[in-house]
């Protein structure tokens, strides 16, 4: 109970940043989205000179009021710098990496200065533990990599991104929050789990089955217009004077399907979790594998966009939803 | 990753441990010698766990390093050492924050507690070159300050230095601004500045014959300006205070001639008094003492003082009420042609004829007996004293022999030799033994004469003594210096110049600077330096309300406060402005590629013929669109691009692709010129 007040500010708070800081994919750091205020050193500076100040007073020191009035100027100018070295700053979104649940997501950002303008020891905080110290010195843009540990499967947006300094004298921190349109996919973890008995049986059986093809002869059909001129039985033609079709077979594995229906005894979660499993196992034995999840049928196939593709369809899955 | 943030790096260590010798430096000789060691261990002991050679101290190192560090300012704490305990103790806390200097935060703690020493040397030290020194200092933690906001990745290590270089130019203008204007306020705690070690200056007793040598030293005693003509030198009496009791070996003042109720307060009625009689002219003049730690001022003879809290004492000499403990300024009026009291109480020249019962039998037998002589003329009297000191071998000298139990008659008929002390003593001796009122005046005799700013500087080598006598109600009392007819160079050559020519005689070493203290080139750089010196005390450190106000209202015309803090606010908000406008200046941009202009503007001329090129399209789409829209310059059109893309893919030297780029200029040029 006593942490309510907390607990309410904190979340009007960030309301109130949800409608001040619009998300975008470049942003560029002015004087309406940077915000500066004292550090704690800086707090102490400024009683630091407070006292002294007095003590200049009383002591009736010129020099000692002169050293105080040098601080409140150093105090003002180092305002300036601090605030400098983030206003004109650009932000744009680079691009996101996705990944399974309980690895880290990858976002990567760009930092571009302009002009002749050097940026140093600039924070990127997305979490407290989260933190990239960047100089922008020598270089015009630095790419920065964020990896962001995934906890829950789905969507998953960064939320804020701070970027605060206190350079140079770190009395003063100039701060931003920057809201940049990136998101990335969180893939279940891929957990093995038995196939159905059937299933497996079909796996290893690897069964026959046929489909036209253009590999091995398996016989003559009458001619349906269309047929490619290749294919024609000259020969026959030339005997009987009908058109025949030549037929060939191509030898293929059976089709896999990895199916929703196939781990029924599991919780959504777990299910995702062991469709992803076979998913992946199929893929990288390199068969042709589809995916059925309810509402939701990828035909099988095989390579890296498939992969993809199906990764992302779990990813998507939503019990309530599913796909309508 | 949080714990790598909060190290320090170590490049700020090396700053950090840099700043804290320089902050410490100039409290050597001022602070207990063993508390210097231990701030020294605290260093050493960092750079060895610097150098990873040592570790941090332990629980038990740290307590007992504090015990003995406190047990080390309790003992040092005695008179002689003027600065407060609680600097000591800063100094101490300084040091051992060292020790325990691991986080960031740490640093952070010694950079602040530094600005705070450096402002307390202020409190002892005021000349220019402490500010400069404190502005050193003052760069060095901003330094640190910088470096250590940089982070632990590796940077180059001047752009530390640079940057806080940068940053304190920049903020003193702003400084500037605020010492000139920010109201200075009144002190509302009446604190005691701590006092200074070595007390200089006239002491208030003297006994000449327990004096073997003068030290003559080369410390300013104080500088005077004068308002407008300034006197001659040799009229330069700076009286200081009157000696008038005598005990057969000391002279000392008369306490109860110098008592607060002895002591005139208000003078202002007594001079506007003086001031209405036309005949005396009235010297105005301002005197800039360094610090002394009592209560005593200099001013000619017969001064009054025209700044508040200075008192005037019946023996006509100038105190205050506090001890001059800093460099005190304040301005007086005198009148050299003056009369002092031509009515004398009785009860008062009985004390100026106070002489000890016994002793120095011979004198007062020779001051009764020359008295006798001359019929108790008081002029002839004294003359024939004067012509004795200068006809019967009396030597002056720096070097005199000390004088065992009657002083006045082993100077006077023994040794024959001593400095201005001893004629002075010895005369006001003769005098009061023939019953007429003396007393001993000390103070400064001359001065010498700064040609840049036109101020006399006095030395403490220009220390003097001589004699008033209270010649009757006609003369009042009259000065008498038995010094000039013993040594009349003395007087108008200057102290330091005969003195040091003797001096130069009896010891010939080379290193003894007081050789070439007169030499013209060494004078020269001297006085400029005083000059310097000066200008920044009266200025800058004498820089008070008193001051301000008279700076603001009558050269700046800014009679209200209300003015000033406009003005204040305003040109700290311009100022503030131009360094932002500074700092903030638009960036050049990257300048574009002649070729790429010179297409631009083709481009601009088909727009004129409302044949855009879209964003994005390559010179050769945008060609083929000409082909189809505007036929007629197609021809102009494929040139150009023939042009650009020749020169601008291909490696072509400079001049060529300024060939290329004036061409298609002209050439564009001519796709308007064809329209109308």
């Amino acid at each position: 109970m006593r942490n309510l007040p907390k607990i309410w500010i904190e979340t009007w708070f960030a309301r109130w940043l949800d409608r001040r800081v619009l998300p975008c994919q470049k942003t560029i750091l002015t004087r309406k989205n940077t915000y500066i205020f004292l550090t704690s050193h800086g707090l102490v500076f400024l009683l630091l000179s407070m006292g002294i100040f007095l003590g200049g007073i009383n002591y009736q020191s010129s020099l000692m009021l002169a050293l105080a009035f040098f601080m409140i100027s150093f105090f003002m100018i180092s305002m300036l710098y601090t605030y400098r070295n983030l206003v004109g700053l650009v932000i744009e979104a680079a691009h996101v990496q996705n990944c399974f649940v309980g690895q880290s997501a990858l976002f990567s950002l760009n930092l571009t200065r302009q002009g002749s303008r050097t940026y140093e020891s600039i924070q990127l905080i997305w979490d407290r533990n989260i933190q990239e110290r960047v100089d922008l010195i020598e270089v015009r843009c630095f790419k920065v990599a964020l990896l962001l540990p995934a906890h829950r499967r789905g969507i998953y947006r960064p939320g804020r991104l701070k970027i605060e300094t206190t350079y140079p004298v770190g009395l003063l921190r100039a701060w931003t929050w920057v809201s940049l349109e990136m998101s990335c996919w969180i893939y279940p973890r891929p957990v093995n789990a038995e196939l159905p008995a059937i299933k497996a049986a079909m796996g290893e059986g690897r069964e026959m089955s046929q489909q036209s093809g253009l590999d091995d002869f398996s016989g003559l059909r009458r001619y349906v217009p269309g047929d490619s001129l290749k294919q024609i039985d000259w020969k026959v033609l030339a005997r009987s004077h009908e058109l025949y079709t030549k037929t060939f077979v191509q030898a293929l594995d059976e089709e896999i399907w990895v199916d929703w229906q196939d781990f029924p005894c599991l919780a959504t979660e777990r299910r995702l979790s062991a469709l992803c499993y076979w998913i992946l196992y199929w893929i990288q034995a390199n068969k042709p594998v589809g995916l059925r999840l309810p509402g939701f049928e990828q035909m099988p196939g095989c390579g890296f966009v498939h992969q993809q593709r199906c990764l992302e369809a779990l990813a998507r899955y939503d019990d309530a939803r599913a796909f309508s | 990753m949080s714990v790598a943030i909060d190290q320090i790096p170590r490049l700020s260590l090396v700053g950090l441990l840099l700043a804290h010798v320089v902050v410490v430096l100039p409290y050597v000789g001022r602070v207990p010698h063993w508390l210097l060691a231990i701030v020294a261990l605290c260093i050493f002991w960092r750079v060895m766990v610097f150098n990873e050679l040592w570790r941090f101290p332990n629980t038990f190192w740290k307590t007992f390093l504090l015990i003995i560090g406190i047990i080390v300012i309790w003992l040092g704490d005695d008179q002689k050492i003027g600065l407060p305990i609680s600097i000591n103790l800063l100094i101490l806390a300084f040091s051992f924050k060292l020790l325990e200097m691991q986080h960031e935060r740490d640093a952070y703690v010694i950079v602040l507690l530094g600005y705070f020493i450096i402002a307390a040397q202020f409190l002892y030290r005021t000349d220019l070159f402490s500010f400069f020194y404190a502005f050193f200092c003052v760069l060095m933690l901003t330094g640190v300050l910088v470096s250590l906001s940089q982070g632990g990745v590796k940077k180059p290590k001047r752009r530390a230095w640079k940057v806080a270089v940068l940053m304190l130019l920049q903020s003193l203008p702003l400084m500037i601004v605020l010492f000139v204007f920010f109201p200075r306020i009144a002190p509302f705690l009446t604190l005691q500045a701590p006092t200074e070690t070595a007390r200089s200056g006239i002491a208030d007793s003297m006994t000449p014959g327990d004096v073997s040598e003068l030290s003559l030293s080369n410390a300013l005693a104080f500088r005077a300006q004068f308002d407008d003509k300034i006197p001659n030198i040799q009229q330069l009496y700076w009286r200081s205070i009157v000696l008038s009791q005598f005990d057969g070996r000391t002279w000392s003042m008369d306490t109860n001639l110098i008592g607060q109720t002895g002591v005139l307060w208000q003078s202002e009625p007594v001079l506007n008094q003086i001031l209405s009689n036309p005949k005396n002219t009235p010297l105005y003049y301002s005197i800039i003492l360094e610090p002394t730690q009592n209560h005593y001022l200099v001013g000619l003879d017969l001064s009054f003082p025209k700044t508040p809290h200075i008192g005037i004492t019946r023996s006509f000499h100038l105190v205050t009420q506090n001890t001059i403990d800093s460099a005190f300024k304040y301005q007086l009026v005198s009148f050299l042609n003056y009369r002092l009291d031509l009515q004398l109480d009785a009860w008062m020249q009985d004390r100026y004829l106070q002489l000890p019962q016994q002793g120095n039998e011979k004198s007062r037998a020779l001051a009764q007996q020359w008295m006798q002589s001359v019929n108790g003329d008081v002029y002839q009297y004294i003359q024939h004293i004067l012509h004795w000191f200068k006809t019967s071998g009396f030597v002056y000298t720096l070097q005199p022999d000390q004088l065992s139990n009657n002083v006045i008659d082993g100077f006077l008929f023994d040794k024959k030799a001593g400095f201005c002390a001893h004629y002075a003593s010895a005369l006001t001796y003769l005098l009061r033994a023939a019953h007429i009122p003396a007393r001993m005046v000390v103070g400064y005799q001359g001065g010498e004469l700064n040609p840049l700013g036109r101020y006399i500087l006095v030395h403490q080598y220009d220390a003097h003594a001589w004699v008033e006598a209270w010649l009757g109600a006609q003369q009042g009392w009259v000065r008498i210096d038995p010094t000039s007819s013993v040594m009349p160079e003395r007087i108008t050559r200057g102290a330091e110049e005969v003195l040091s020519s003797q001096q130069a005689m009896a010891n010939t070493g080379l290193l003894n600077i007081r050789r070439y203290w007169h030499q013209p080139m060494v004078k020269s750089i001297r006085l400029s330096l005083d000059y310097i010196n000066y200008a920044w005390t009266r200025h800058v450190v004498k820089y008070d309300r008193v001051h301000q106000a008279n700076f603001l209202t009558q050269r700046l015309h800014l009679a209200h406060l209300y003015d000033q803090v406009l003005w204040m606010m305003g040109l700290l908000g311009v100022i503030t402005l131009l360094i932002a406008s500074y700092l903030f200046r638009r960036q050049p941009s990257v300048k574009k590629d002649i070729l790429d202009q010179a297409y631009l503007y083709f481009c601009q001329r088909m727009h004129r013929l409302d044949v855009t090129r879209f964003v994005g399209e390559t010179p050769e789409q945008f060609c083929q669109r000409i082909r189809l829209l505007c036929p007629d310059h197609y021809m102009t059109a494929v040139r150009i691009t023939r042009w650009y893309q020749k020169h601008q893919y291909q490696a072509v030297d400079l001049h060529h692709r300024r060939m290329a780029a004036e061409k298609i200029r002209q050439l564009a040029q001519k796709i308007a010129s064809k329209k109308q």
